[in-house]
C-alpha cells in the first residue's frame, strides 16, 4: 500500500456534541466549584507542608 | 480495506478506527490525527497511565498493516478478552469505571491533554480491573476551554449511578436501550425530591438538565473554562460519584448459600465434585463460563484451575457481591457480569450490529451450570431439549448440576403451580442431554438428591 504523506495537522475538533446549554452551564458551574476546589487544594498542600516538616523533626537516627 | 475488517463499534471518531487483520487488533490513526498521540507518548502520560494499569498497553505496528490509504500510524493495542458493557456492569463496577475515566481525565490535564469523549464504553475490565481501552480519546488541551465530554459523562456515569443508588438497582438496565446514556431530564424525573440534597447531583442532573433545555448556540462558543475550574469540576464530579453508595442486600439471589437446603457436608462435596470435574478437563482448556454464577463461589473455584472465567447472574446483588470479592482478590481473571439467560444481551445499536451479543463476545471452552437448569425448565418453561441445545451451542464442556423434583426448593417452586414438567427427571435429563452431549461422568452429591455431570459435546 503506498501511502500519500502529505501530513496536516489538524486542530483538535469535537466530533462530539457537547451540547450548547451544558457548555454554558459548565463554565458556570466549574467558576463556582473552583473557590472550594482552590481552598481544598491549599488545606491539602498545608496538611501535607506540615506533615512532611513533622516527619523530619521526629527523624532522630540522624540520618 | 483489504484483508482487514473494521471493528462495528469503532466509526464515530474521525481520528482513526479499530480492525482486525489475520486475528489480530490494530488501530489505525489517520493522516492528520496522529499528534495527538504522539504527544501522548512525548509527554510521558501513555507511559505514566500504563505503568499503574489506568490504560491498555499498545506497541507501534509497520505502517503496511494499516487498513486504509488515510492512515499516519497504525498502533496495536493490548487485547481484553472479554468485551462487555455498561448495562452488563453491576453498581460497584459502573462507579469504578466512572472514577477510571475522572482520574485519567485528572491526569491528563497536568501533562497538558484531555480526554474528548468519556463514552463508558471506552472502559473494560480485565477480571475485576477496570481499564481505558479508547487511545484516540486523547486529544491536547487547550487552555480555555471546556471540557466537552462532559455531558457525555454526566449521562453516561453519573446519571445511571444516581438512579441506581437513589431510585432502582435494576435502572441500570436503561442503559442498553440508551446508547449515549440515560438523558439528563429524564434523570430528573426519575430520581426522588431528597436526592436534591446532594449538592453534585442539584448541579450535575437537575441543574444542568434544565440548562439543556435553554441552550443557546451563540454563546456556547465563547464558553471559557480556567484550567483550575475544569479541575474543580472534575473534583466535584469525583466527589458526587464516590458519595454515590448501593449495599447488595434484599435481592433473591444475593444470600442464595445462606438460604440453601444444602447442608455444609453436601455444599463441601458439591466443591470436591466440581473440583474433581474441573482437574478431569483438558490441558487445552483456558476459559471458562459460569451461568447463574450468584455471588461467584464456583467461578472462583474454576479461576484456581487456570480458568480465564466469566461469571453471569442475573441478579445485581449477587453480581455486585461476586466483582466485589474478585476486586478485593486483585483478580485479573474473574469477570462478573449481569445477564438474563432468558433474555441475553442481543446484537444492538447502529444497524442492529454496532454492538456484539453476549454470545458473540463470550467463548468459552467449559459451561458452569449449576443449580440452574430447574430455574429454566420448572421456573421458566423452557424446554430441557431447548437447554441442552443451547449449553451445546455454547461450549464443548460442560458441568451441570441436575436436581430433582423431590429436592425441597423443587418443591417450593412447584407448591403454586401445576407439574405440567412431566419429562423432568433424572432419566429425562439424561436423554435431552444425551442428544447432544457425551456423558463423560456423573456423581451424586452426598447429602442431597442432587447430582453433577461432567458432559463433553458431541463431535457433529
Amino acid at each position: 500500500m503506498e501511502h500519500m504523506h502529505q501530513i496536516t495537522t489538524l486542530s483538535p475538533i469535537a466530533y462530539l456534541d457537547g451540547g450548547s446549554g451544558s457548555l454554558i452551564f459548565q463554565m458556570l458551574i466549574a467558576s463556582s466549584v473552583t473557590a472550594v476546589y482552590a481552598a481544598k487544594t491549599h488545606w491539602a498542600n498545608l496538611v501535607a507542608a506540615v506533615t512532611k516538616r513533622r516527619d523530619r523533626n521526629t527523624n532522630t537516627s540522624g540520618l | 480495506m483489504t484483508g482487514s475488517l473494521a471493528l462495528p463499534s469503532s466509526f464515530r471518531d474521525p481520528a482513526g478506527f479499530v480492525y482486525e487483520r489475520d486475528g489480530n487488533l490494530y488501530r489505525q490513526i489517520n493522516l492528520g490525527f496522529q499528534s495527538d498521540l504522539e504527544m501522548l507518548m512525548e509527554s510521558g502520560l501513555q507511559r505514566e497511565l500504563q505503568s499503574d494499569g489506568l490504560v491498555v498497553g499498545f506497541k507501534e505496528a509497520d505502517l503496511s498493516l494499516a487498513a486504509t490509504e488515510s492512515a499516519a500510524m497504525v498502533i496495536e493495542p493490548e487485547r481484553v478478552s472479554m468485551i462487555s458493557y455498561p448495562h452488563e456492569w453491576c453498581f460497584s463496577q459502573l462507579k469504578d469505571a466512572a472514577l477510571l475515566t475522572l482520574e485519567i481525565v485528572k491526569r491528563s490535564i497536568s501533562k497538558g491533554m484531555i480526554l474528548k469523549d468519556a463514552s463508558a464504553y471506552n472502559v473494560q475490565f480485565i477480571g475485576s480491573r477496570p481499564v481505558f481501552i479508547d487511545t484516540l480519546s486523547f486529544e491536547r488541551y487547550e487552555e480555555g476551554t471546556p471540557w466537552i465530554a462532559y455531558l457525555q459523562f454526566c449521562r453516561h456515569f453519573l446519571a445511571p449511578l444516581a438512579v441506581m443508588a437513589h431510585v432502582d438497582i435494576r435502572l441500570g438496565m436503561l442503559l442498553q436501550t440508551n446508547l449515549d446514556g440515560i438523558p439528563l431530564d429524564l434523570a430528573s424525573k426519575l430520581l426522588p425530591l431528597k436526592s436534591k440534597l446532594s449538592p453534585g447531583l442539584l448541579a450535575h442532573i437537575y441543574m444542568h438538565a434544565k440548562a439543556q433545555q435553554n441552550s443557546s448556540s451563540s454563546t456556547s462558543k465563547s464558553a471559557s473554562v480556567t484550567k483550575t475550574g475544569l479541575l474543580a469540576l472534575v473534583d466535584s464530579l469525583q466527589g458526587t460519584i464516590s458519595g454515590l453508595r448501593w449495599a447488595p442486600t434484599g435481592t433473591e439471589w444475593s444470600d442464595y448459600y445462606l438460604d440453601t437446603n444444602y447442608s455444609k457436608e453436601a455444599f463441601a462435596d458439591k466443591i470436591s465434585t466440581v473440583k474433581y470435574f474441573l482437574g478431569m478437563l483438558p490441558d487445552t482448556i483456558e476459559s471458562c463460563c459460569d451461568l447463574g454464577a450468584n455471588n461467584g463461589e464456583f467461578s472462583h473455584l474454576a479461576t484456581e484451575y487456570g480458568l480465564r472465567t466469566v461469571a453471569l447472574d442475573i441478579d445485581p446483588a449477587a453480581v455486585e457481591k461476586c466483582y466485589q470479592a474478585a476486586r478485593k482478590e486483585g483478580s485479573v481473571s474473574l469477570l462478573a457480569l449481569l445477564q438474563d439467560l432468558r433474555n441475553p444481551t442481543p446484537n444492538f445499536g447502529w444497524r442492529g450490529n454496532e454492538r456484539d451479543s453476549i454470545v458473540k463476545r463470550n467463548s468459552a471452552d467449559v459451561l458452569l451450570a449449576l443449580a440452574l437448569l430447574h430455574h429454566l425448565v420448572i421456573g421458566n418453561n423452557v424446554p430441557l431439549s431447548m437447554v441442552a441445545e443451547y449449553f451445546a451451542s455454547l461450549s464443548e464442556w460442560l458441568i451441570i448440576e441436575f436436581v430433582p423434583k423431590e429436592d425441597s426448593q423443587l418443591q417450593r417452586m412447584l407448591v403454586a403451580r401445576k407439574d405440567i414438567f412431566v419429562d423432568y427427571d433424572q432419566g429425562g435429563f439424561e436423554a435431552a442431554f444425551g442428544a447432544e452431549f457425551e456423558i463423560q461422568a456423573a456423581k451424586k452429591i452426598e447429602g442431597s438428591l442432587r447430582s453433577i455431570y461432567l458432559m463433553r459435546r458431541k463431535s457433529s
